[in-house]
């Protein structure tokens, strides 16, 4: 891939890649923080105000999507920019948006006291029980808005290159090949179709979210423009949900770009592989019904829609990506590092992760466990043990082939500590859904108690584990660019 | 052959302004609510775009100075359009005389500076004003056909929805346009 | 108890899902070309792949037949007792608060102002059905309650400062 740019330019931009993941990964651990107190006062070891810890849920929810789909954008970026032409000054554009929404956010939220939740369900932004005002508001949603911008900026450009180098979104995601137009050998590489994936979702996502976000402003601005709360939870959940799974999509290009590599074995788009992506850009659009399972009003087909196509989204995951990378590595010889060690464990961590979400889509089964903490077990699972894990294998992989930096035995322990300690946290959130504690309570009943607890200390161990990832990527940063042999050496990492 | 075309341009530009001055052609656009916003603005907007084609060509050198990017004038064509996307400046604009000349003024002059800054917009540019747009009309759609009470003094509230479906009907136009411009094949286009 | 079953299941598929994945990291050192392997798996794969389709087909079909949303089928004479809801930051208004075991209850739930969630506890704190509270919408659980008791309605859609203190109790008698 380096033989079109030189060595120094390869620096500047892995250098603009890590403050990505510098800043995503940094945020991801202060936010894991914030988990920890408010698992910690529902456990009841800490005395938090109401106050305090909505604004903690608030900040938690809305920082671990942002940061994470923020890294997660680097490491499609890094990736992509070898197939098609991406535009640096967008890339440069969608940072400095992000950290200006961050900054409003955090504003907003701690010295206006502004703590909506992520969901910022209509018309609570306005409508706060004197909680917080209307500055807090506008600085939470019109942060939000920004943060919007940025990445919508983003990812209009990736749609323009990949329609610039294959035609169309349709090829990006390999229609032509489906159809038999093209050959499978010609099928556009998994990088680009993963891309054209989220491109297709993520503008979708965002301009639904900026619809939602410019009418929540409106109505805190001048509460007499009143708007259609159902329509508003609709927009709301399809921009949360679409967004929120985004990032799984882009952080699995890591997994289909290294585990080839540590292998030596091809992992190439075949016609089966570009169905399953038609299938996850389709059903990821529709399926966030499945969030609104306990509104009787909404139509009932939608309903029922939610819960068959969340089955059918479990299909492209279970049969087709989690099974590629089993196949791959099955008796390959692999050598196993922080990299591929990590890719292997967020291909797992998808996996099982999928389960109780299917579970829960379930409308029965949604009935009594809707809005208790099985919910945030299952994405904990899903993102912690998937997506995040996904992020910090590239940071190993950058790491490794950009510096001459080595992995030691803290890194090695971190990474089973990490395992463990997030396999702890999701299974307490579980537990606690099976028992029926409600989730976003700023206090449990007593009989509620033991499980936070015990994913409070677990927490702890998470964010020890973090921080030695955090400190090996920063030492990365500081040694960058120092990797001998070719720039991008593929003997390197088999 | 170009040459004329621009003057006619002008012309056309200007007899359309004309049009639109003509006190029973102005009363009826702005008796109805839906061609008020629907009709007469954008055609204002078209008589700016119109005088553009030959004004630019003119002064050239005197746009380039400052909109050399198309972004000053990009924003300011979306500042100004979403004044007139709020609900009251419409009823302003029938009852304050000196609101209806604002009218009158300032579209035209958007209407020249998007055809400036279009041409030189970047795609991406582009691409965002155009979804920047689709959720802003999706969202008038909303507010318009929502609002249980009459927000204007000079339009009644069934005219207020009729409104609502009008934009409704062109944010389903745009995301199906949108929709065959990412799907279908633009590899002709690329070379 | 659903939530046991729903647990139980999980557990059992997250269980097979780690033992998969186990089992294919034991195996990872070996070393074996990588097309026979392709040609036997692709041929599992479609095996694996249709029983979960079909598999996931069954469970759907079996799990929709009975909804939440539909109205049961009252006997003759039988007409449910109908209770109005509101919702309100902190609170709930109810048009009746004692029941009768046996009883059909139909619970017409809305808000004065944001979104609530409107959840049936037991003494034992389970969660025995839910609604959305949402202002201008009325959303429906129909409930019979089997025991006696002191049953509490929870607040499960985060809607303020005073989220967790929104609790009604009701009365289930003989």
């Amino acid at each position: 891939m380096s033989s079109l740019v030189n060595k120094g330019e390869l620096k500047q931009r892995n250098g603009q890649i890590a403050s990505y993941l510098i800043i995503g990964a940094v945020v991801i651990a202060v936010m894991m923080v914030f988990g920890i107190l408010m698992l910690l006062a529902q456990g009841g070891m800490l005395n938090l105000s109401a106050a305090n810890f909505y604004q903690f849920l608030t900040i938690h929810g809305t920082g671990m999507i942002g940061a994470a789909a923020f890294a997660a954008a680097g490491v499609m970026w890094y990736f992509l920019r070898d197939y098609v032409q991406l535009s640096k000054k967008i890339f440069t554009w969608n940072l400095v948006l992000f950290l200006i929404g961050v900054v409003m956010v955090i504003i907003g939220v701690f010295s206006f006291e502004y703590a909506s939740s992520w969901t910022f369900l209509y018309p609570l932004p306005a409508l706060s029980a004197n909680a917080w005002g209307t500055v807090g508001a506008l600085l939470y949603l019109v942060g939000m808005l920004v943060l919007g911008v940025g990445f919508l900026l983003l990812y209009i450009d990736t749609g323009r290159a990949i329609i610039k180098k294959y035609g169309s979104l349709g090829k990006g995601l390999g229609w032509d090949v489906i159809s038999g137009k093209k050959a499978e050998k010609d099928a556009p590489p998994p990088t680009v179709v993963a891309s054209t994936m989220v491109t297709i979702v993520n503008v979708t996502a965002l301009t639904a979210g900026a619809t939602v976000l410019i009418m929540n402003i409106i109505n805190v601005v001048n509460p007499a423009f009143t708007f259609d709360p159902l329509l508003a939870k609709n927009l709301t959940y399809a921009f949360g949900h679409i967004f929120a799974n985004s990032i799984i999509y882009m952080g699995v290009i890591v997994v289909y770009e290294i585990l080839p590599r540590y292998t030596n074995r091809p992992w190439k788009s075949n016609r089966i592989f570009l169905i399953a992506w038609t299938m996850s850009t389709t059903f990821t659009l529709l399926i966030y019904t499945h969030h609104m399972l306990m509104d009787s009003v909404m139509p009932k087909w939608m309903l029922i829609m939610g819960q068959a196509l969340s089955y059918a989204n479990g299909l492209p995951v279970l049969v087709i990506t989690a099974y590629g990378a089993l196949m791959i590595v099955y008796k390959s010889g692999i050598k196993w590092d922080m990299a591929s060690g990590l890719a292997f464990i967020s291909m797992f961590g998808w996996t099982v992760g999928v389960v109780p979400a299917i579970v829960d889509a379930t409308i029965v089964v949604n009935h009594v466990m809707h809005n208790t903490k099985w919910v945030p077990g299952h994405f904990h699972m899903y993102m912690g043990l998937g997506a995040v894990a996904m992020l910090f294998a590239f940071m190993y992989y950058l790491a490794k082939v950009d510096s001459n930096l080595e992995t030691t035995i803290l890194d090695k322990i971190a990474l089973i500590v990490y395992t463990l300690a997030i396999i702890s946290v999701s299974g307490q959130f579980l537990v606690s859904g099976a028992i029926s504690t409600p989730r976003r309570w700023a206090t449990h009943f007593p009989e509620w108690m033991g499980p936070a607890l015990f994913g409070g200390i677990a927490g702890v161990f998470m964010f020890l584990a973090t921080v030695i990832f955090i400190v090996h990527f920063i030492s990365y940063i500081q040694v960058r660019g120092t990797s001998t042999g070719s720039d991008f050496d593929d003997k390197k990492v088999a | 052959m170009i040459k004329k075309w621009r003057s006619n341009s002008l012309l056309s530009g200007l007899i359309l302004f004309g049009v639109l001055l003509i006190p029973f052609i102005r009363q009826f656009l702005e008796s109805v609510m839906v061609l008020h916003m629907l009709v007469q603005l954008p055609l204002l907007v078209l008589v700016g775009w119109l005088i553009g084609i030959t004004i630019t060509r003119n002064f050239q050198s005197h746009f380039d100075s400052w909109n050399s990017n198309g972004i000053p004038g990009t924003l300011l064509f979306v500042m100004i359009t979403m004044y007139w996307m709020i609900p009251r400046t419409l009823d302003e604009a029938l009852s304050i005389w000196y609101i209806e000349l604002f009218k009158y003024v300032s579209l035209p002059v958007i209407g020249l500076l998007l055809y400036d800054s279009w041409k030189k917009l970047q795609s991406i540019g582009k691409s965002f004003i155009y979804l920047n747009y689709l959720s802003m009309f999706g969202l008038m759609a909303w507010l318009y056909i929502d609002s249980p009470i009459q927000i204007c003094n000079n339009y009644l509230a069934a005219e207020q929805k009729i409104l609502g479906w009008g934009l409704l009907g062109i944010t389903a136009f745009m995301v199906l346009y949108l929709v065959q411009a990412v799907f279908t094949d633009q590899t002709e286009e690329a070379i | 108890m659903i939530q046991t079953v729903a647990w139980i299941v999980s557990l059992i598929f997250m269980l097979f899902i780690t033992i998969v994945f186990g089992v294919v990291v034991l195996k990872s050192k070996e070393k074996r070309d990588y097309d026979p392997i392709k040609k036997k798996w692709y041929k599992a794969r479609s095996f694996y792949g249709t029983t979960l389709v079909v598999f996931f087909l069954v469970i759907t079909i079996y799990t929709l037949r009975e909804l939440p949303y539909n109205q049961p089928v009252y006997g003759e004479g039988k007409d449910p007792t109908i209770v109005d809801v509101e919702a309100l930051q902190f609170g709930w208004n109810f048009s009746e608060t004692e029941f009768k075991v046996g009883e059909p209850i139909e619970f017409h739930v809305t808000s004065a102002d944001v979104n609530h969630g409107f959840g049936i506890y037991d003494e034992d704190r389970n969660l025995l059905a839910q609604t959305q509270a949402m202002p201008e919408y009325t959303n429906k659980v129909y409930v019979t309650f089997d025991e006696p008791g002191t049953y509490d309605i929870l607040c499960l859609e985060y809607c303020g400062l005073a989220h967790h203190l929104m609790i009604q109790s009701i009365e289930v008698t003989e």
